[in-house]
Order: structure tokens, then sequence, then C-alpha cells
């Protein structure tokens, strides 16, 4: 059961299209004892102000690493080996570590998946959040800057922010935790919140709450979020647009509405159908993707995803599909699009050879 | 926190309780006792000697007669040097142990945690092979090498430091560097694996997300965690300096109690081995207690009262 392919421009996309992050045909390797490990092989995506995209794939497909790697906060091992990251316009990559700084913390902001590992054990929660401002807000007084922490506590939702202001943070819960992280992370009203896997290590309930909670100031401060998860029902609550990524390479990029209604990937489709749904009929088994990710220390020549698709064929396996590019923005990077490609079990028939295939070199 | 150290005293008298059991009961399994000489003392007088230091009572009587000396801290007179008492060889030799002791904890902890810091920090460069080199050599070479060594080099050729004595303040530098060379070695590499470790925390990655310094990082968010396990290895060791070294006491002519723990043994001077025993145990029971205590001051996830 094919679904028609509707046809949405550009400008459906809520919060305009100024870019604020733009990642060019980035590569960030690992050099390990056991050789290269190429994490990140060639990402290209975009986050505009005031959208929230969604960065969805497997552990090991690349999206964490992305993000680190416009950080630049990259574990010693790891490398950026080309591309280019520019963020409002400014070259991240290149920027001396003192700018790189200013823009960390106050311009983008991260919240990550474990909030007791990524909080400091030994420092009061308080403080932790109180250093944001100390870093970047040099014209605050130590008194403003405590009461400012309280605001932003309580803005997080955390009661009684006054007496939890000297807690550590083992005396919290997860989801508290993760609220003084989001709490930190909002201290200097970032233009960017990188949000990696923000409730991947809560239960389901608390996660709806964070995810809310992301959503409301999001809207309050009007900022762009990148919004790293492998889970797609947080995007379809939380997204604006999706850039699912498989093998360190963006497989296909679009609005949410338009992913879910249709996916031009046969990944993305593989990852919609092993989604268990309230609404599915129970006697419709999950179908999870067949096989395991690539091993990334000797990454495949042809599609990374080719070995675990039902619709490979040859030059799959042999060739690097190019990204195609529909007319209104959409992309995949699929040889099923290619105008070429047979219609024979190809669930793209109606629509190939439509798009433009991009000319990159890998 | 009261409750805490209560109990914890009880617990150290337990433990020390069953040190002294245990010594007293192997230094008299051990054959040969502290009258046994080359030339066989005619039965009569070693009968009479034994009489006199109650040697002749049981086994257990002489047991709880020494623990009652001990609640008195009397530790009994020496079997080896008539008229001295073992206390009349702690505080004789104590002070000059534990001043040594203390001026080498001093330049242990100044030259081996900033060693830890600049190896973890440029770990797998020149300056990190190095200071590791330099700390497998301190580990592995024995005090009495690297004694003897500083002596030829400093004292004998250089003509630098005194070759022994402490009446001067140039004859506590060689010894400082001897005894501390292990204890150096060691906690450099401790400091430097702890800290390495906590660089690769998540924290550490949120601090730089934060924007600050990377010497605010290291400073403010790493080292103070990075320290929790030198802390816990910081009590025996100050048990070990302050208490003295035979090897080293004996090279450099420090009058110390470190002689004694050795003397004694091979002397069988029973009420010797006992005294030291119960001293070096006492001390490094309340040392790890100390650190216990520290902890808290240190982490704030341990609590007492669980």
């Amino acid at each position: 059961m094919t679904m028609q392919y509707k046809n949405y421009d550009v400008s459906h996309n809520p919060g305009g299209d100024e870019p604020l992050l733009t990642i060019r045909n980035l590569r960030t390797s690992f050099f390990t004892g056991a050789g290269e490990i190429a994490a990140v092989r060639g990402v290209s995506l975009t986050v505009r102000r005031g959208e929230c995209l969604g960065v969805v794939g497997e552990s090991g497909s690349g999206k964490s690493v992305t993000f680190l790697s416009a950080l630049r906060l990259l574990a010693p091992a790891g490398r950026v080996m080309g591309g280019e990251i520019r963020f409002q316009g400014r070259d991240l990559l290149n920027m001396r570590l003192k700018e790189m700084r200013e823009v960390r913390g106050a311009r983008i902001a991260m919240i990550f998946q474990d909030p007791l590992s990524s909080l400091n054990p030994l420092i009061p929660i308080g403080k932790q959040v109180d250093e944001m401002l100390w870093a970047h807000e040099k014209n605050l007084t130590a008194r403003q800057r405590k009461d400012k922490t309280l605001e932003l506590l309580t803005k997080a939702h955390i009661p009684e922010a006054e007496r939890r202001y000297g807690s550590y943070p083992h005396e919290f819960s997860g989801g508290m935790r993760q609220r003084v992280m989001i709490a930190m992370a909002l201290a200097c009203k970032p233009d960017l919140l990188v949000a990696d896997e923000p409730t991947t290590a809560l239960d389901v309930s608390i996660q709806n709450q964070i995810l809310r909670l992301i959503k409301s100031l999001q809207s309050e401060m009007g900022m762009g979020v990148a919004f790293i998860t492998h889970d797609l029902g947080v995007i379809a609550q939380m997204c604006t647009r999706v850039s699912v990524l498989y093998g360190g390479l963006v497989m296909e990029d679009a609005a949410a509405d338009d992913l879910f209604d249709r996916p031009l990937h046969p990944y993305t489709e593989g990852l919609l159908t092993s989604m268990p749904s309230l609404m599915q009929d129970r006697s419709i088994r999950l179908s999870p993707i067949p096989g395991s990710p690539p091993d990334m220390s000797a990454p495949p020549s042809g599609c990374p995803f080719a070995p675990r698709c039902a619709h490979a064929r040859n030059i799959c396996v042999s060739q690097m599909p190019p990204t195609y590019t529909y007319a209104d923005g959409r992309q995949s990077r699929c040889w099923l699009h290619s105008h070429d490609a047979p219609a024979f079990d190809n669930p793209y028939r109606d629509i190939r050879g439509t798009a433009v295939p991009d000319e990159e070199a890998l | 926190m009261r409750g805490y150290v209560l109990r914890r005293l009880a617990m150290m008298l337990v433990t020390l309780l069953m040190i002294t059991a245990l010594t007293f009961l192997l230094m008299h399994v051990v054959p040969g006792g502290p009258f046994t000489r080359e030339k066989q003392i005619p039965a009569e007088v070693l009968a009479a000697l034994e009489r006199k230091y109650n040697l002749d009572d049981p086994l257990w009587k002489q047991y709880a007669d020494y623990l009652g000396g001990l609640l008195r801290f009397d530790l009994g007179p020496s079997f080896k040097y008539t008229g001295k008492s073992v206390n009349d060889f702690l505080t004789a030799g104590f002070p000059y142990s534990a001043k040594l002791g203390m001026y080498t904890l001093v330049f242990v902890l100044l030259a081996s945690i900033p060693m830890g810091i600049v190896a973890a920090l440029r770990s797998g460069r020149w300056a990190d092979m190095v200071l590791m080199a330099a700390a497998t050599l301190g580990v592995t070479i024995p005090s009495f090498v690297i004694a003897t060594f500083l002596l030829y080099l400093f004292a004998f050729r250089l003509g630098w430091a005194p070759t022994f004595g402490v009446d001067k303040w140039q004859g506590y530098i060689l010894p400082i560097i001897t005894l501390g060379g292990y204890s150096i070695s060691f906690l450099a590499r401790l400091m430097r694996s702890s800290l390495l470790e906590v660089m690769g925390q998540d924290y550490i990655r949120t601090a730089r997300s934060k924007g600050i310094s990377e010497v605010r990082v290291i400073v403010r968010h790493a080292l103070r965690n990075a320290l929790i396990p030198v802390v816990t290895v910081l009590g025996p060791t100050v048990a070990n300096l302050l208490t003295g070294s035979f090897v080293i006491e004996k090279i450099f002519a420090i009058p110390g109690i470190g002689n004694h723990f050795v003397n004694s043994v091979t002397q069988r001077d029973y009420t010797t081995i006992m005294g030291m025993t119960v001293f070096y145990a006492a001390f490094l029971i309340s040392m790890v207690f100390v650190v216990d205590l520290f902890y808290c001051l240190i982490d704030p996830r341990i609590q007492f009262d669980t």
C-alpha cells in the first residue's frame, strides 16, 4: 500500500528559513588502537532559527559525534577530517578557542543523555547552574547570579528551588537532574540547544514531562533545537524536520509530517515499521530491521544500509548512492530515486527520476 | 556522625585486640626465646630469669598481664636492654622518625600530585613518558640502592650533603628523597590514572560545554574528583612514613624507631616486638580512620549514618 506522495513547499516549515547551524559534508574519525573509525562520513544538515530538527539514528550512526564536532567537544581520539560547520555565519571549526568558548554555553548549549553522569557529583547543583552565568554574564554580581539561578530552577519546574540550591546531584531523581541540566543549558538564553537523547535514561512518564518542558521553553525563547534521539515517537512529538542518519551519513531529510506520511528511504521505512504503536492491531507483528549496523572501522564502499535492505541491488553494494533532492527540499540518499532505477520492486517508482542527484565525490 | 565515630572507635579496639593476640601467639610459636644464647645458660639461671619476667606463667596469663599493662600505656621492660622499657625506645626514637616522616610527607605530596597532574594532562607525550619512566624506577629500585647512589653522588662526590646524621638541616635531604621515593612514584602514578579517568567523564564534557576555560575545568571540576583515590592511600602512606624505616635509619644513622622494629624480632625481645607492633597498628588504624573522616569533606555522596 503506497500512499500518495504529497507536495509541500519549503515555506511549510514554521520558524522561517534562516539557517542557524549549517553543517556541510562533515567527516569525523576516531583513531584507536584498532585503526581509524569513520564515525561521520559526510554529514550535511541545517538547523534553522526557531525550528526543532530531529536527528534520528541507531547508536553508532554518528548523530552525537556530528554535534560534538560542531562544539569541538570530541574525545581526544576524535578528529574532524573535513567539512564545514557554520553557526550564524561563523566558521566554528576554525575559530580561535577563546571565541569557541564564548559560543559554548552562551550561544549553543547542550544537554546530555545521562544527567547523573553529566553533572559534577561534588558540586551543588545551584553552583553548577551559577557557573554558566559566571562564565558568560560577567556584569552580574554573585547575588544577582544566585537570584537568576533560582529563577531558572523554578522555570525548569524544580520545586523549592531555594532549598534545593545547595543539594548535590545524587540527592535528585533522574527527571529532576535533567531539569537541572535544562536550567543550566538555558541560563544564557542560547540560540541553539543541542539535546543529545535527553530522555533516553528516564522512564516514560518523566520523559513526557521533560519533552513538554523543552518544547515550551523553546517556543518561549525562540531558540533552535537539535534533538538527537533514536526514538521516532519523540521525533513525532517534538520536531518539525528530521534528518535520518545511518552509517555516518544522512539517509533522509524531510519535514517531520512528510517523513511519517511517506518515508523516501528504505531505512526510514524500516525504522517506522519497527516502531510499536498503541493504535496498531496487536495481531500485526513488529518487523525489526534484520542484520546489524556496519562496522565503521571498515565502512562499506556502497550504501551502508545495502546489506540490510530488502530492495538492494548490485549497484547499492558497489557504489555509494548520491543524495537526491526533490523540488520541495526533501532529500534521500538511495539509488531507487535514480531516473534509471527499475520500476520492479521499487517503492518510489512513481516519483523516481524527478529528483536531482548531488555531485559529491565520496 | 557521633554514632559513627563511636562505632568506628569500638571497631578499632577490636581490630587492635586481634592484632595483639595474633602477634603474641605467633611470637611464642617461633622456637627460641629472649634468653636463648649460643652458649647454654645454666638451667637454674634460665628458670630464674623466666620467673623474673613472668615467662613461667601460662600463656593466657602472660597475655592478660600484657593487656593489663597496655591499658596503662605500659609496654613493659625490654628483655634485651636491661633497665630500658619499650616506652623509652618509643619516646626516644619516635620524634626522630616522625620528624623525618613529616618532612618526607610534605615533600611527597608537593612532588607526586603535580607530577601526576602533568603526566595526565600530557598523557602519551614526552613529559608523561619521562615522568612515568621515573616513577617506574622509583617503585622498582629498592631504597637502599637509591640511598647508596645518592650518598655516592651528593655526599661523597659533590659534598652537598652530609653522609649521616640529622643535626644540620642538610642532613634531612638525602633521607627524605630516599624515604619518599617509593611513595612519590606510587602516588604520582595513582594521581595520573585517576585524573585521566576523571577527564574522560561526562561531567567534564558538560563543564567544557559551558564555555569555561580548560584551567577552570581541571581545577574546579576534575581535581577534587581525581583526588579521592589518592586520599584513600594517604592513610597507610602517612603511617608508613612516620613510623620510620629500618633501612633508611640504618644507612643515614638516624636514631628513630625503625631500628627497633627489626632488631627486636631477631633478638626475640618479646615486649619490644609487641610494643612496636601495637604502636604501628594503632597508628595505621587511626590514620585510616582519619582518612575516612576526610572523605565526607571531599565527597558529599558519602554519608556516615547509613
